[in-house]
């Protein structure tokens, strides 16, 4: 038999109480997938909002200030990789914790791994890294263990 | 004696010990194969997401939840549905099955399709047929599969509450048949033109399965004919199919 590495599964009932003072914002395109992603985050306690475009998210954060931001990379308009660094420009957000989800379409948009988009990012001058770096399809309860990692690192 | 083997010079051997005709191929099916699990990978991703909503909806028994739930099921259903029918049309070498038909019926029903999702962006759809009347030769089937491709390319790139399609056909002074679209779309650049009949090349993430065009194109060529792009960045394109003389010459 193959050797398996056995990963816990996130606390969430007991971590839900907790999660309740958090703020997360959600900027995705597909409105679908931001109900998902939305209905997600609201089930485990967050308080969501939801931006449907780069600048809807940047409206958005010009009045809040979001505990963490989960960013879709491909978006018309204004890219994922642009909002990126001016989200990371923005003084308020500095202790935000940013997370990349992306559908990965190395057709559209040439982004294939972590690496190059970091690359990509980095061109513009330094960036802090995201917090995590997730990829579609994800399943909830990696999504959740993914979020609350990242709030709490 | 034995004599030296003999050098093959029209199968150059390549890496691996593979010539460069089998890595061409190797490369091609690896990009179909990269194409197609891409694309079921992103409807994967919706079927999930659907679950899990109709999962959290039984869970807190709100309806509104579960029936978005099931539409995104439904809706990643479809595309992988709609991937598998495309690409077993790609695939086949199909002859086609020539019958004569009004093209304004064909251009109905392709109406009739698209009418909720233009009703959705609030297009208008015409057809214009010259001369309404006008009779064509051709797999009514795949002539209409090929016409619904484009025309739905068309609602989806006409711009909302002002977008304008027409869904058209004409016959040119030598025979020739022209079964269009017209949208007044953003038009389509050349470095996006030069792809559009690749499989799996989609502007429309992951609402598209990148096979539409392509499989027009194979339609049209089974019919003989050709496949053109015209088209204006910022004011429109249209999408001519055009179908040879003897096509339309049965009819008389």
């Amino acid at each position: 038999m193959c050797p398996t590495t056995v990963l816990e599964k996130p606390t969430i009932n007991t971590s839900i109480q907790a999660n309740q003072t958090k703020k997360i914002l959600v900027v995705e395109d597909s409105p679908k997938y931001s109900l998902f992603l939305k209905t997600v985050f609201e089930d485990h306690g967050f308080q969501v909002s939801a931006a449907l475009s780069a600048e809807e998210a940047l409206q958005f954060v010009s009045n809040e200030t979001p505990d963490l931001i989960t960013l879709d990379l491909l978006m018309p308009g204004k890219t994922g990789i642009k909002l990126y660094r001016e989200l990371r420009k923005q003084s308020n957000l500095a202790n935000t914790r940013i997370v990349i989800l992306t559908g990965v379409d190395t057709d559209s948009d040439g982004l294939c791994s972590f690496d190059e988009f970091f690359q990509r990012v980095s061109r513009g001058g330094h960036v802090p890294k995201p917090d995590a770096y997730l990829t579609k399809p994800i399943e909830a309860e990696e999504l959740i263990s993914s979020v609350q990692q990242a709030m709490n690192s | 004696m034995i004599s030296p083997a003999p050098y093959l010079s029209y199968e150059r051997p390549a890496q691996n010990g593979r010539t460069e005709a089998q890595q061409e191929r190797l490369a091609c099916l690896g990009q179909t194969i990269a194409g197609i699990a891409h694309s079921i990978k992103n409807m994967l991703g919706m079927i999930k997401a659907g679950e899990y909503l109709v999962e959290s909806g039984l869970r807190q028994s709100d309806l509104t939840r579960i029936a978005d739930g099931w539409g995104m099921v439904k809706e990643g259903n479809g595309y992988i549905s709609d991937l598998v029918i495309k690409m077993l049309a790609l695939s086949r070498d199909t002859q086609p099955k020539y019958e004569e038909i009004a093209l304004q019926e064909i251009a109905n029903s392709v109406v009739a399709v698209l009418l909720i999702k233009a009703k959705d962006k609030n297009a208008d759809l015409h057809v214009q047929i010259e001369p309404p009347d006008l009779i064509g030769i051709v797999d009514v089937a795949c002539m209409r599969e090929a016409w619904l491709n484009i025309a739905d390319n068309a609602v989806d790139a006409c711009p909302a509450d002002t977008g304008e399609v027409i869904i058209g056909a004409s016959a040119d002074k030598d025979g020739w048949l022209n079964i269009y679209t017209q949208d007044n779309g953003p038009g389509i650049p050349l470095d996006v033109q030069e792809k559009l009949f690749h499989p799996f090349f989609t502007t429309k993430g992951q609402k598209g399965t990148g096979l539409g065009l392509a499989v027009s194109q194979k339609i049209v060529h089974e019919h003989h004919g050709t496949i053109y792009i015209d088209t204006t960045v910022k004011k429109g394109t249209r999408i001519v199919m055009r179908l040879p003389h003897h096509i339309l010459t049965k009819t008389e």
